[in-house]
């Protein structure tokens, strides 16, 4: 063990002075500070968005309390936009917002946090389609089409460059200085040598990688007292050092094939492009080709026909303005209406859900196919936006929906006049968070494949590394 | 100068040889091809979706039965933006925007269903397109071809012997500059042949869609050029190929990979776009008390009435006049008021976001990847411009279908007000939904920026590429 760490100090020694190793490592410290402060920013302006929703509903809530106070006591009849009259309150006046809350360490990655509603008005309206309005910020298409320059996009794609340009030429480096032949006359084998060098550069980078990703979460404003902050930040660390153990594992294999600086900087580029750029495109088409995203326009038009009868009669109340549709007996039959054309449409949305999952079984199995496409969705996950935690909301959401509907139909039908009490009992939208330990059970999994790729490439690599006459050559 | 083709011949040999460079071009290749296929069917499957789509809707408006023209024009339809054939090539941002827009009385809504809400969450990664094929992998095909083509020569000693004979530093840099340029060509032409196969076969046979390729092709010639240059420049400067190579990848990765993330993000922290639902809100409040603020809406409408009415020949008050006109002139005086509220807070947001992409073509000018990606969706159709250019349409066609509709209420119902019920003979007279895109200019104006940005490169890899040649130091 003491060669070992006789090789480890040394390397230690050489990197401290390798100024353009410092050099890569400053530059990307200094991307990952930006980037976490642009991570930062979105998570900041997607939570007080929320905050400012959630304050103006407080607020409104507090105005139609008083009103009703009033109103209860002078036993007027109902006007426009009476908070009494439960049609215009479960359509307009008293709807809630339902708002996934960033996750502590949200600034890490922005996931599909730009393309999902994270907020959403609820009212007693039904929707044939996903055509709600959001409190979420819109955001251009380019800026949608390129991806946010967040600290996921660093570690998933640059990072592995920069494990690259750190170990390329780990022996091949050694023996075109001819010194590998010196170090190997010495009491250390090829593989000590070679474990020592990659375990002195892969510290560094760890040590100095997470010290910046923990400062970038600092910047960002990140609240690290926040209940599970600190587990999602042991995973993040951990996802973090598979990555980079699973490039050095690529780089000592590479290495143990004895060619040159060169051809190993060529080999090692070569694996991250079709690794981390094409396997992940070739992934999306494989999906897209094999099970189509359900085609929201034929879904539409599912809905308007299986629904055209309800709907004819819906806009025949709905569009005439000779009544009004807010009140009395038309309100009642618009309600109704509502209720059958939910009914309707049910059927076409669990076809649509069902093809959805069909997608997403598939995504999931053939994530395994790129290393980088793991990292991506684990460092999405420990952010709070991944797949997982948005379709648990959407469903919490979805049956909020209904529990806020069934409120207001059943006064609506019934005719009865909303009370300071009703509004009191008016559904709330509270989310629940996952159990932490599906969260784990995912990280794990991929940071268990991370670790078995990086096992096999060592043990390939093996066999080159027995054979020290080729290499020193 | 006549020894220009002896050294463009040896290298291109040389090139051709090697095993890697090889193995290398072909895979490109084959991915550029597997991209064509995707596009190509993605591309027949839109077509197909939108005009199966669009027969349905009509269908469904034609067969609404019998009821009042305004609670037709409340029943609405939809339209579906067409999808031209050059998304094959660069599907560009259309992932990304609504495919299909609302048509209905009072409101003006937002193009809605875009591809992307439904797709994987990694879709960002590695969007795979011939266009991607060509913006990301050529380039880096063009590093590893030509970034020893100055150094290789020094380090192997064959530099000084080649200048002791008398060779011009010229003839040896316009040698190389064609050898790279033939073996791209070599491998990128048949690829261009079968892409204008497949386009043919999609529909893109029109003088239109060929003057857009053929602006497409001399773009990406342009962009390649840039990145041979700048090759050739890191060879010559560098000290050796190994130098070179890694000073080119960085640069790759700089120019395609962060400065893009970093430009958008730049551009949408500096033109930052409203919520959803913040915008129904300000819509909501101007639609009771006007733009500024300052206006009633019963007020309002009333004087548009009267406007309408005095149009019409109803100036005299002691005319009389029936219901349902009043009605169906009170309705599009309402529309009118309503349309000019959605048309001030749609056009602000339009150029908001206009702004924002007009933002990131600035980073043009740092990265010849984001000037040329900008261009080529351009080109294609298939960027923001294209969407607003068809949103605009719609809206004016929106209008024309609410108008005929509410004519047809004030005209045709009579004494029996909103109890007068129209059939298919007055749906049928809907105004035929006939877009068309906009020609190629319209692309290259929009696109300016990025024109000049890639201009503006050209010229400085030209520059360095004709430095390179006295550049080389021989030892």
């Amino acid at each position: 063990m003491s060669t070992f760490r006789t090789v480890l100090q040394l390397e230690w020694r050489i990197l401290k002075r390798d100024r353009s190793a410092l050099a890569v490592l400053g530059i990307f410290a200094l991307f990952l500070i930006l980037a976490a402060l642009a991570g930062g920013h979105q998570a900041n302006s997607l939570a007080n968005g929320i905050e400012r929703t959630q304050s103006e509903e407080a607020t409104r809530y507090a105005q139609l309390a008083i009103r009703l106070s009033e109103l209860e006591k002078s036993e007027t009849p109902l006007s426009a936009e009476d908070p009494r009259d439960s049609v215009w309150m479960g359509a307009v006046g008293s709807a809630r917002v339902a708002s996934l809350p960033p996750a502590p360490l949200a600034s890490i990655a922005i996931g599909q946090r730009d393309l999902h509603p994270q907020s959403v008005r609820v009212t007693s309206e039904v929707h044939l389609t996903r055509e709600r309005e959001t409190e979420t910020p819109m955001a251009g298409p380019t800026r949608l089409r390129t991806g946010a320059f967040d600290p996921a996009f660093l570690f998933v794609i640059l990072f592995p460059l920069v494990v690259i340009a750190l170990s390329y030429e780990l022996l091949s480096g050694e023996r075109e200085r001819g010194t590998l032949a010196m170090l190997l006359s010495q009491p250390v084998s090829q593989s000590e040598l070679v474990m020592g060098k990659a375990t002195a550069r892969l510290s560094a980078l760890s040590g100095a990688t997470l010290l910046f990703a923990v400062l970038g979460l600092v910047v960002a404003g990140a609240d690290l007292g926040a209940p599970g902050a600190l587990l999602a930040l042991c995973l993040y660390a951990g996802v973090l050092i598979m990555w980079a153990v699973f490039w050095f594992a690529a780089a000592i294999l590479v290495n143990s094939q004895g060619g040159t600086s060169a051809k190993n900087a060529l080999v090692l580029v070569g694996m991250w492009l079709i690794l981390v750029i094409i396997v992940p495109g070739l992934v999306n088409v494989g999906v897209d080709t094999l099970h189509p995203p359900p085609s929201s326009i034929d879904l539409l038009h599912e809905a308007r026909e299986a629904t055209q009868d309800v709907e004819k009669e819906l806009n025949g109340l709905a569009g005439r303005h000779d009544v009004d549709p807010g009140s009395g007996e038309t309100a009642q039959r618009i309600a109704v209406v509502q209720e059958e054309l939910a009914r309707r449409a049910e059927p076409v949305h669990q076809e649509v859900s069902a093809q959805i999952a069909k997608r997403q079984s598939l995504l999931d199995s053939l994530r395994f196919l790129s290393p980088a496409i793991l990292v991506q969705l684990a460092l999405e996950d420990v952010a709070g936006s991944g797949g997982a935690r948005h379709q648990r909301f959407e469903a919490q959401a979805d049956a909020f929906h209904d529990a806020y509907r069934a409120f207001f139909s059943e006064r609506i039908q019934k005719g009865v006049r909303m009370g300071t009490a009703d509004l009191q009992a008016v559904p709330r939208f509270i989310h629940e968070e996952e159990a932490s330990g599906a969260l784990l059970q995912r990280i794990f999994t991929a940071m268990g494949a991370l670790l078995a790729a990086a096992a096999g490439l060592m043990l390939w690599a093996r066999r080159g590394l027995g054979r020290i006459g080729r290499l020193t050559r | 100068m006549s020894l220009v083709r002896p050294i463009a011949t040896k290298e291109l040999q040389e090139i051709i040889r090697d095993g890697r460079l090889r193995l290398l071009g072909g895979i490109v290749v084959i991915l550029a091809l597997a991209a064509l296929a995707f596009g190509a069917q993605q591309t027949h499957r839109a077509q197909e979706a939108r005009e199966h789509a669009s027969e349905r809707a009509e269908k469904q408006w034609e067969g609404q039965g019998e009821k009042n023209p305004h609670v037709a024009a409340h029943y609405g339809t939809h339209v579906f933006a067409p999808t031209s054939v050059a998304t094959a090539i660069d599907p560009g941002v259309t992932a990304y925007l609504g495919r299909s827009v609302k048509i209905e009385a009072h409101k003006r809504n937002l193009a809605a269903h875009s591809a992307a809400e439904d797709s994987a969450s990694f879709q960002r990664m590695g969007s795979f397109s011939v266009s991607m094929v060509l913006l990301l992998l050529v380039p880096l095909l063009i590093i590893a071809l030509g970034h020893g083509l100055w150094s290789r020569e020094r380090e192997s000693g064959t530099l000084r012997q080649l200048l002791s004979t008398g060779v011009e530093r010229k003839s040896l840099l316009f040698g190389k500059a064609i050898a790279l340029f033939l073996s791209i060509a070599l491998l990128l032409v048949p690829a261009a042949v079968l892409v204008l196969g497949v386009l043919w076969a999609l529909g893109g046979g029109d003088a239109s869609t060929l003057m857009r390729l053929a602006l497409l092709g001399l773009g990406y010639c342009v962009y390649f050029g840039i990145f041979g240059g700048l090759t050739l420049y890191a060879s010559a400067a560098s000290g050796s190929s190994r130098a070179a190579l890694v000073a080119m990848i960085g640069a790759w990765g700089l120019f395609c990979l962060v400065l893009p993330r970093a430009a958008t993000e730049v551009a949408s922290a500096a033109r930052p776009l409203p919520s959803q639902a913040s915008l129904a809100r300000d819509v909501a409040k101007s639609l009771e008390v006007g733009i500024d603020g300052n206006l009633e809406r019963e007020a309002a409408v009333e004087a548009l009435v009267e406007d309408m009415l005095a149009e019409e020949g109803y100036s005299d008050t002691g005319m009389l006049v029936d219901a349902a006109t009043i009605s169906g002139v009170e309705l599009q005086a309402e529309a009118r008021w309503e349309d000019s509220i959605h048309d001030h807070h749609m056009r602000a947001l339009s150029d908001q976001m206009s702004a924002q992409e007009d933002f990131v073509t600035l980073a043009g000018f740092l990265s010849p990847f984001v000037a040329m990606r900008s261009l080529s969706a351009g080109l294609c159709g298939t960027d923001y411009a294209h969407h607003r250019h068809f949103t605009e349409y719609t809206e004016g066609w929106r209008k024309s279908l609410v108008t005929m509709l509410n004519k047809a209420f004030a005209d045709n119902a009579g004494d029996a007000g909103w109890d007068y019920k129209a059939g298919p003979e007055v749906w049928k007279n809907a105004p035929a939904f006939n877009y068309a895109e906009p020609s190629p200019t319209f692309a290259l104006q929009v696109h300016l920026r990025s024109v000049l940005a890639l201009a503006l490169w050209a010229f400085l890899s030209l520059g360095l590429a004709l430095r390179s040649a006295q550049r080389v130091r021989v030892t």
